[in-house]
């Protein structure tokens, strides 16, 4: 089922907001929802605020961002942290995430894919 | 002989004359029945009967070839009679030109040219007519599917993005809550 232009507006101001409290939001509800595009418009709302703790949730985190179980949600979101200006907080938090090693194999092979593919567009 | 008086005479004279007026009538609306459109070829009414069979005009044909055979024939034999047989050919040819010119105004007949030209410029009008219903009715029916599928919504400035990022988070997270509920 197709969302709403209003939730699509509210996902895009939260993702804008300058409040940091509105990444808790998106985490809470948008990446935990069931609707694959409202996972996904989250993601990148995520990605586009381009901090430390937003990028953590979509690289890090199971099931969300490039995790996700849906392929067109996790490539969209590898596809936004590709086209991002400033890369260098991503590939901090891709770097922290290979290093880690109480995180599952699986997150840290992704990291690690996404990682070369961002060495290859800068 | 019958002694005829005055009077008997004077009705005899009536009678006649009315059966001659009578018979007058008749042929003349013979006649023109048999041009019931009052069809004119350069301004004379045409008197002939252009309706006629076509096994009639073989028939009239075969028997013109016939005579034109018998008088050329005429002629090979005979030079004394060369005038007449002119006259005849004459007339037999000038039979034929006013068949020729009958058939003439029946198929250039100006009446006829019109109307086949008002026929086909209808039958065009009704084509392009049923075309563009058929069009009018096809946008209408995606008018309707696109209606069906459309969201209606009258908040439309005070949703936007950047109305909506100048708005606390907590009041977006109750709008974000509400509307992920309804997906």
């Amino acid at each position: 089922m197709a969302i709403s232009k209003k939730l699509c507006n509210i996902i895009e101001a939260l993702g804008i907001h300058e409040d940091n409290d509105s990444i808790r939001v998106l985490n809470e509800i948008g990446t935990n929802c069931a609707n694959d595009e409202v996972r996904e418009l989250t993601s990148k709302a995520l990605i586009k605020k381009n901090v430390k703790k937003s990028l953590e949730i979509v690289i890090k985190e199971k099931g969300k961002g490039i995790n996700d179980l849906s392929a067109k949600v996790a490539m969209s979101a590898i596809n936004e942290l590709l086209s991002l200006k400033d890369k260098s907080f991503a590939t901090n938090v891709l770097e922290e995430t290979i290093a880690q090693e109480e995180l599952d194999k699986d997150i840290k092979d992704t990291a690690k894919s996404v990682k070369a593919l961002m060495s290859f567009s800068i | 002989m019958e002694k005829i008086s005055p009077l008997r005479a004077g009705l005899n004279a009536i009678n006649n004359t009315f059966k001659t007026n009578k018979a007058e009538k008749t042929n003349n609306t013979r006649q023109n029945s048999s041009n019931p459109f009052g069809i004119s070829f350069k301004g004379t009414l045409l008197q002939m009967d252009v309706f006629e069979s076509s096994a009639k005009k073989s028939a009239d044909k075969a028997v013109k070839d016939n005579s034109l055979a018998q008088i050329d024939k005429f002629e090979k034999t005979s030079k004394v009679e060369k005038v007449a047989t002119n006259t005849i050919k004459d007339n037999a040819a000038e039979n034929s030109s006013n068949d020729l010119s009958a058939v003439k105004a029946v198929k250039s007949n100006p009446f006829a040219d019109k109307f086949n030209s008002f026929m086909s410029s209808a039958k065009e009008v009704g084509n392009n007519i049923k075309q563009n219903t058929l069009a009018f009715c096809g946008k209408v029916k995606d008018s309707f599917s696109k209606l069906a599928t459309s969201e209606v919504s009258m908040d439309l400035f005070g949703n936007s993005v950047s109305k909506l990022s100048k708005r606390p988070v907590n009041d977006l997270e109750g709008m974000f809550k509400t509307e992920v509920a309804k997906v």
